[in-house]
């Protein structure tokens, strides 16, 4: 019944509709894409995101993956630190590719982007300042790597000379340190949580450590770094020299963990190294104690058929750090008081200030134990050869034994260890005994990573050249 | 009543120009199985005009004896009947599979056109083609019976995966374009959400000239499939069933060694009983035993000396405190794997009446996968109907239905519980029937045992888990039981519409159209997983996930076919207007359970991880096609489309896609008598492409999800965005020839290609020292050529014996990347995937090189020769190319030979060239585990011999000055130190290979002689997938089957499977 008068109603229709109809569906056809073709209106707005940064959420991103600096395996390993439990080939110094492009456009954009958009003076200081101490640690590593060209959204980026990167870091801590001023707020720095005096402090000792970085290259005490050096000590913000002043960071636990503790939540791979607990232990020092979960370090540089099962006969193996020191919450100390008072002391040993050396290095040894939560040592530890400087200050002439404390007091910063071993050969490391790379020498830096190579070709040809080879045994700048 | 009209009138026509003799014939055409053929044209032979037959197939003309009557049509082979003395006659009529000019192909909005008519080299698949052994994945039922078409399959362990399909080599500066699927005109994001068992036919369409009416998203080609509708006329009573089931069983496998056992220590230890060990283990004091702890295979020879295996130290078994012999355990990895068991069954129902018609199907799927705990279940649900609700309108649905659940864990990527451990991690002296029946064997505190526990040197008693659970591995079995992923997909599509025929020439058709996909998904593991293992890096967690993706399409269609003269006009315009909104919400917990074993969100240990996703996106297209022919032998045809999207910059929002074509079918002036067919035909097109919901403009910061002590996160946008950018196009032009010889009992098509993609909207990889990791602009210029070659041939066509070969051949000339930026910069190559991240050879885009570069860290060579260390080790190049990952050439060969009630049919594919990287047999290398660890050496003594006793690797080649260089390396060292210097050369493998992919054997059952009248037809076929992989030059994976683009990480094996099938037509 339906179907027959809907059919009577078409059929009726069709005539007029013949005529009609056809215009009509064109038109239809028309309009309604001339409607719908042009505005979208905010279709292809993303609800998710926002189109204007937020300064302070972009410093605690940034801030919240620093302690990785102070907690990289490999540095560790090449400054024997640390041995490998059961993987052993970087110990074995096999080929370093890594590479560092991850890094700048990770922390170092979010930095450059809090310093292009500039709504706070003082944000901007603080995002230089960590600038330059990510891209010391960058240039330690690879040597020659892209700066003055970096960060800019130019895709292939010159390499810039390690010696210009040095004095461009330098030049960015003095100039944030006298840029910093009183009005404009800090928020989201969840570091020193917007103390611009330690941001000063902090500052200063980085180019404290970078002058002394680069004294193989400038050793006299009229050079350019000698001069660096002694003006940070001089700048008014002052340098960190007590504890409560360090560049650490301070895990909430929880979401963020301290990377030592999430080290070995599932994993065994690192202990520490045999010749570091014999390094610590030759000297008699507490800080062993807080250095590994036990005094039984792994033995280092071996194949994984030798160390595997020892490690097995030796099941309470020392892992990095006490566990103490390995909680959820544990901190991470990046730049240290302990390093401010022995910086100066190398720096008067060195005959570039004329500060009282034993008594600096003196109380940056009892300042590193009490990092650590331990009482100083007692007078014979000072008086015992391998620690007492026996020489008058200005000769450069212990420095055996202060660099042998500054690499202890960096423990458990693997690359701060391997740069100190690397400016000064102290203390006195021998290469791993299995060691697989064609030299048997620990390597000197990393090798460009192959992320370089495929995206950067003729920029990173010119630098490996220019470095004299790609390679591990290339030693960089300050180094040679 | 028109037809019949027009039919009386040609009836009188005859009578006047016919003799006396003439009389009333009143026939039937019916094909091979006697089902009668709708439409069929008959004619007299010699006269002009003819009849057609109604839908029953039946027809009535004036003949007299011995007159020929000539029987043609759609889909038919030409027949000739002679009339004789009987007034009633029945012409059986064969169906032609794919050979004359009149092959239906269909393109976008159910647009369906005569082969004859079409100038690009479309390729049409019917159901019985498709479905040789009714596979139950589209990709690969499609492998070798497309020219240029590359299936790269996927292991049958991972129930559900698709695979996927590259047509006419690849495009875009990523890691491949992706094609088009289409099913009666609606966008199919997964082409298996299909029972195959509905398909009447599928088109492939490669390339933009074919593919242009589709736009932006058709620019890759496209598969558009045509969905079974119900014919009038059919015999019976319209109902379908096909039971099917199918076992499948691991196939290919790496080659293993069998010589040594577990371990990193080349000899057994000596076990001695301590205070402090358990009491039960002094039975073991004195006997020995294995390296445990190192999951590698460089352990002691195997020769059937006394050992304690690894569940000797575990109390409350059996084989507590006993010992065995040390024995190889050649097949311990295939012992693992179930025989995997698939029914297949589906029945439908179909009915067309003069006014409607309707077809309605259910399938279901029941697999029983290989890796343990893992199913499948899927039904689909398909309803097609229509109505003539008057002569003029027509109103029809299309609704489609599937629901699919499955469960089990199917990673195959690096460290997997199945591959990622035989093939990488292993003890090759691992007994897999007690390793099976131990899987529910506990500590009293409840850890899980494990071939993988410590050696009894690491015995505490104040932490007995850090001995008992496994190092790094789980009991393969004991770990599919704790750990439960699951997904299920619910998914719906189709359209209603109405269509009016204006006039005889004139039609406008409306339709909505709906795609709607809803997938829920969670995973629990368990913390006995937790417990179980120290290093596995499991932790107790629960995650979920929904999402839904919903796709509208409004469209209207208005089609005008006319003849006029010696012209025959088709032109179809139309609009399409899209919004696709995709929605989905997942949360996870992060770093464990509060409570054990207990799954909800809100148990996370610490704050649990959400994330929600939204995408909006719209378009809107104005198209028009259509074709003019002159006498039915001239064709021109022509697509223009233009499409308004709502991703592109809105100053340049509208892009346009075009392709125009002729065909000339020159065989219809030649009337040579031995070519049947024969047509010339040329075509280009252009497609340009979209660039993506919300990038434009881009940089937009997301918020993370966790906060530290009350501060927010929030990162950079990595992701530069041209201002500038804009969508562009992907051209192709081709030409091509159709012949058929012989009543087309032989056949050849011949297509040659060219094309580019010039200025694609494509995220770039660039320097992250620029700050960024990509950009997205228009870049580049991929340039592309190669030929489709298609053979068929009849070498026996009688009335009992039929015999069809056809075979597919295509060519990929050449997939070059002429340049990736022209914006002056050196970015001449852009990395793309790695397994290995970029340590292992990975894919690359090379300026002047094919497209996919395998690259990266290989042996380093003087003059070809490679460079040895001191140590004899090679010497690391970080800038090897290894070759293209597309093969050069790809192809099939069908054959079918039917004898009475026998029908045997066959399918084998191959393809030659492309390269892939091992990650499997590179870890497998430097743990022992593959043949080659464990080979002779030219002196004939074992490479894992020292070398002093004259074992080691033989190595040649040159120090770094050219110096010739001939030593011995411990095996163990050699291929250590081909990790330890990244030289992976011996890890890069071929993709070439030939195979056998589908045999079926049916039998018509002879049911009439039976005495069966309630069904009309009844076959029984013997079926097999995968029963032959005759060539591979790599014999350690199916190289049809590799996961990755750039290789594979931990290969699910290749499979073989056999069933049966029983098709019934009631």
């Amino acid at each position: 019944m339906l179907s027959s008068t809907l059919k009577e109603m078409t059929m009726r229709n069709f005539s007029i509709q013949k005529t009609i109809l056809i215009p009509i569906a064109f038109g239809i056809l028309l309009t309604g894409c001339k409607r719908y073709s042009s505005d979208f209106g905010d279709t292809n707005v993303n609800p998710a995101a926002t189109t204007s940064p937020i300064l302070s959420a972009l410093l605690t991103n940034v801030e919240a993956g620093i302690g990785g600096y102070g907690a990289q395996t490999r540095g560790g390993l090449y400054c024997q630190y640390f041995s490998e439990t059961q993987y052993t080939d970087v110990s074995l110094y096999s080929i370093p590719q890594v590479s560092f492009e991850g890094e700048y456009s990770g922390s170092l954009n979010d930095l450059q982007n809090i310093i292009n958009t500039n709504t706070s003076n003082n944000m901007t200081q603080l995002a230089r300042i960590l600038k330059a101490y990510i891209f010391s640690t960058i240039t330690d590593r690879w040597g020659d790597v892209p700066y003055s060209q970096a960060l800019k959204g130019d895709i292939t980026p010159a390499f810039d000379k390690q010696e210009n990167i040095y004095r461009g870091c330098m030049q960015e801590l003095t100039q944030a340190v006298a840029a910093f001023n009183t009005s404009s707020s800090i928020s989201g720095d969840v570091l020193y949580g917007g103390d611009v005096a330690k941001w000063k402090k902090m500052a200063n000792t980085l180019r404290m450590r970078l002058a002394i970085q680069v004294s193989k290259r400038f050793p006299a005490s009229n050079a350019w770094a000698a001069g660096e050096f002694r003006a940070a000590l001089a700048d008014a913000g002052g340098s960190i020299t007590a504890n409560t002043d360090n560049f650490e960071v301070k895990y909430p636990g929880g979401n963020f963990r301290s990377p030592w503790y999430a080290m070995y939540e599932t994993r065994k791979d690192y202990g520490e190294s045999d010749r570091m607990v014999a390094t610590v232990g030759a000297l008699g020092d507490g800080r062993q104690s807080a250095f590994g979960s036990s005094n039984q370090g792994v033995p280092y540089g071996r194949v994984r058929g030798f160390v595997d099962p020892w490690t097995q006969a030796n099941p309470n193996w020392a892992r990095i750090l006490s566990d103490a020191n390995r909680q959820q919450n544990s901190s991470v100390v990046l730049v240290s008081a302990a390093e401010t008072h022995l910086l100066r002391a190398e720096a008067a040993d060195r005959g570039w200030t004329t500060e009282n050396m034993n008594a600096l290095y003196q109380v940056g040894i009892a300042v590193s134990f009490a990092q650590w939560g331990l009482s100083a040592p007692d007078a014979a530890y000072y008086s015992q050869s391998g620690v007492a400087l026996a020489t008058a200050a200005g000769t450069g002439a212990n420095i055996r034994n202060i660099a042998t404390q500054q690499y202890i007091a960096a423990y458990p910063d693997g690359l701060r260890g391997w740069s100190i071993w690397r400016r000064t050969g102290f203390p006195v490391l021998t290469p791993a005994p299995d060691a697989v790379n064609a030299s048997r020498q620990i390597p000197r830096r990393y090798t460009y990573g192959t992320t370089s190579y495929a995206t950067n070709t003729t920029a990173v040809t010119a630098a490996a050249s220019a470095i004299g080879g790609d390679t591990q045994d290339t030693k960089v700048w300050w180094d040679q | 009543m028109r037809k019949f009209a027009s039919l009386f009138t040609m009836l009188m026509l005859f009578t006047a120009l016919a003799f006396g003799q003439t009389r009333t014939i009143t026939g039937t055409v019916v094909d091979e199985n006697g089902v009668s053929i709708p439409g069929a044209s008959v004619q007299l032979k010699g006269a002009r005009t003819g009849v057609a037959a109604d839908n029953t197939g039946t027809f009535r003309l004036q003949a007299k004896a011995g007159d020929v009557l000539v029987v043609s049509g759609a889909g038919l082979e030409i027949t000739e009947f002679t009339v004789g003395a009987d007034n009633t006659v029945r012409i059986q009529a064969s169906r032609v599979i794919a050979a004359g000019g009149e092959v239906i192909v269909t393109s976008g909005y159910g647009i369906r056109k005569s082969l004859r008519n079409v100038s690009s080299n479309a390729q049409v698949v019917t159901a019985e083609q498709l479905n040789t052994i009714r596979q139950t994945n589209l990709n690969n039922a499609l492998a070798g019976k497309v020219s240029g078409i590359q299936v790269r399959s996927q292991s049958s362990a991972k129930l559900g995966s698709t695979g996927s399909i590259r047509l006419r080599g690849e495009s875009g500066f990523g890691g491949g374009q992706g094609i088009l699927y289409v099913v009666d005109g609606t966008i199919l994001p997964n082409p298996n959400d299909i029972n195959l068992d509905d398909i009447e036919d599928v088109t492939v369409l490669q390339g933009p000239a074919a593919a242009a009416i589709f736009g932006p998203q058709g620019a890759g080609g496209a598969i558009v499939m045509t969905l079974k509708k119900a014919k009038k006329g059919q015999k019976g009573i319209g109902v379908d069933v096909n039971l099917g089931v199918q076992n499948d069983k691991v196939y290919v496998l790496p080659n293993y060694q069998n010589s040594y056992a577990g371990g990193g220590v080349g000899d057994l230890m000596k076990y001695t009983w301590q205070p402090g060990h358990p009491e039960s283990w002094k039975r073991l004091d004195g006997k020995y035993y294995h390296d445990y702890a190192d999951d590698a295979s460089w352990g002691p020879r195997m020769v059937g000396q006394e050992y304690i295996p690894w569940y000797s130290w575990y109390d409350g078994n059996r084989y507590s405190g006993t010992t065995a012999k040390l024995l190889p355990q050649p097949n311990n990895a295939r012992d693992y794997y179930n025989t995997g068991v698939m029914l297949n069954n589906s029945v439908s129902v179909s009915k067309a009446t003069d006014n409607t018609n309707i077809r309605m199907s259910f399938g279901n799927i029941d697999q029983k996968g290989l890796i343990p705990k893992s199913s499948l279940k899927k039904n689909t649900f398909s309803m097609i109907a229509s109505v003539d609700v008057t002569e003029k309108l027509t109103a029809a649905i299309n609704f489609n239905y599937i629901t699919q659940i499955v469960k089990g864990q199917f990673d195959d990527g690096y460290s997997n519980q199945t591959t990622g451990s035989f093939n990488q991690w292993f003890h090759r002296n691992l007994d897999m029937g007690i390793m099976k029946e131990l899987k529910d064997v506990r500590t009293a505190s409840g850890i899980m045992a494990s071939w993988n526990h410590l050696n009894p040197t690491a015995y505490n008693p104040s932490n007995t888990r850090q001995f008992y659970a496994g190092n790094y591995w789980y009991n393969f079995y004991s770990f599919f039981d704790q750990l439960k992923p699951v997904t299920q997909t619910d998914r719906y599509y189709g359209d209603i519409s109405l269509s009016y025929k204006i006039s005889e020439s004139l039609r406008i058709k409306g339709t909505y159209r709906k795609q709607n996909n809803n997938v829920w998904s969670e995973q629990t593991v368990s913390s006995d997983l937790q417990q179980g293992a120290t290093q596995s890096g499991y932790l107790a967690s629960y995650s979920t996930s929904t999402s839904n993706s919903n796709r509208t399409n409004m469209e209207l269609l208005i089609t005008y076919n006319k003849k006029i003269g010696d012209f025959t006009i088709g032109a179809t315009g139309g609009t399409d207007i899209l919004r696709q909104l995709i929605k989905g919400n997942s949360a996870n917990t992060v770093n464990g359970l509060n409570v054990p074993n207990l799954f909800t969100i809100g148990n996370s240990k610490d704050q649990p991880s959400v994330g929600n996703s939204r995408s909006d996106y719209r378009y809107s297209a104005i198209y028009t096609t259509g074709n003019v022919s002159y006498k039915n032998f001239l064709n021109a045809d022509f697509t223009l489309r233009q499409d308004w999207m709502s991703d592109l910059p809105p100053s340049k929002s509208f892009i346009i896609s075009k392709s125009v074509g002729a065909s000339f079918i020159f065989s219809e002036l030649l009337k040579w008598q031995p070519l049947s067919f024969g047509k010339l035909r040329a075509t280009l097109g252009q497609i340009p492409t979209g660039i993506g919901t919300y990038v434009y403009p881009g940089f937009a910061y997301g918020v993370g999800s966790v906060q530290w002590n009350g501060n927010f996160l929030m990162g950079t946008p990595d992701q530069l965005v041209d201002p500038n950018i804009r969508g562009s196009v992907t051209s192709q032009k081709e030409i091509g020839i159709d012949l058929r010889f012989l009543k087309n009992r032989l056949g050849a098509s011949v297509t040659y290609w060219t094309g580019d993609d010039k200025d694609f909207p494509t995220s770039i990889p660039i320097n992250g020292a620029s700050g960024y990791t990509s950009l997205r602009t228009n870049a580049g210029l991929i340039t592309k050529r190669g030929y489709n070659l298609q053979f068929m041939g009849r070498p026996v066509w009688g009335k009992n014996l039929k015999w069809e070969v056809n075979a597919t051949w295509g060519i990929l000339s050449e997939n070059k990347v002429v340049t990736i930026s022209d914006d002056g910069k050196d970015d001449t190559r852009i990395a793309i995937e790695g397994l290995w991240g970029s340590t292992g050879p990975y894919m690359v885009h090379q300026e002047g090189r094919q497209w996919g570069q395998i690259f990266g860290n290989g042996i380093k060579r003087i003059n070809g020769q490679p460079v040895l260390d001191a140590n004899g080790a090679y010497v690391n190049d970080p800038n090897v190319f290894f070759g293209s990952a597309l093969p050069k050439h790809t192809g099939g060969f069908q054959t079918q030979v039917e004898y009475k009630g026998f029908i045997l049919n066959a399918n084998a594919d191959w393809q030659i060239g492309g390269k892939f990287f091992s990650l499997s047999n590179m870890w497998g290398s430097f743990s022992g585990l593959t043949a080659r660890t464990a080979v002779l050496n030219d002196k004939g003594n074992p490479i894992r011999d020292i070398v002093a006793n004259g074992g080691g690797v033989h190595v040649f080649g040159v120090d770094a000055n050219g110096n010739k260089v001939d030593k011995y390396v411990g095996a163990q060292d050699y291929f250590h130190n081909l990790y330890y210097s990244k030289t992976f050369d011996p890890y890069v493998y071929d993709l070439t290979f030939v195979k056998l992919r589908e045999v079926s054997v049916g039998y018509t059952l002879p049911i009439k002689k039976w005495g069966v009248n309630w069904a009309q037809r009844a076959v029984l076929s013997l079926v097999a997938r995968n029963p032959i992989l005759i060539y591979a030059k790599t014999n350690d994976f199916d190289p049809s089957e590799i996961s990755n683009i750039s290789g594979e990480a931990g290969n699910m094996p290749g499979t073989r499977g056999l069933g049966a099938n029983l098709k019934i037509s009631f």
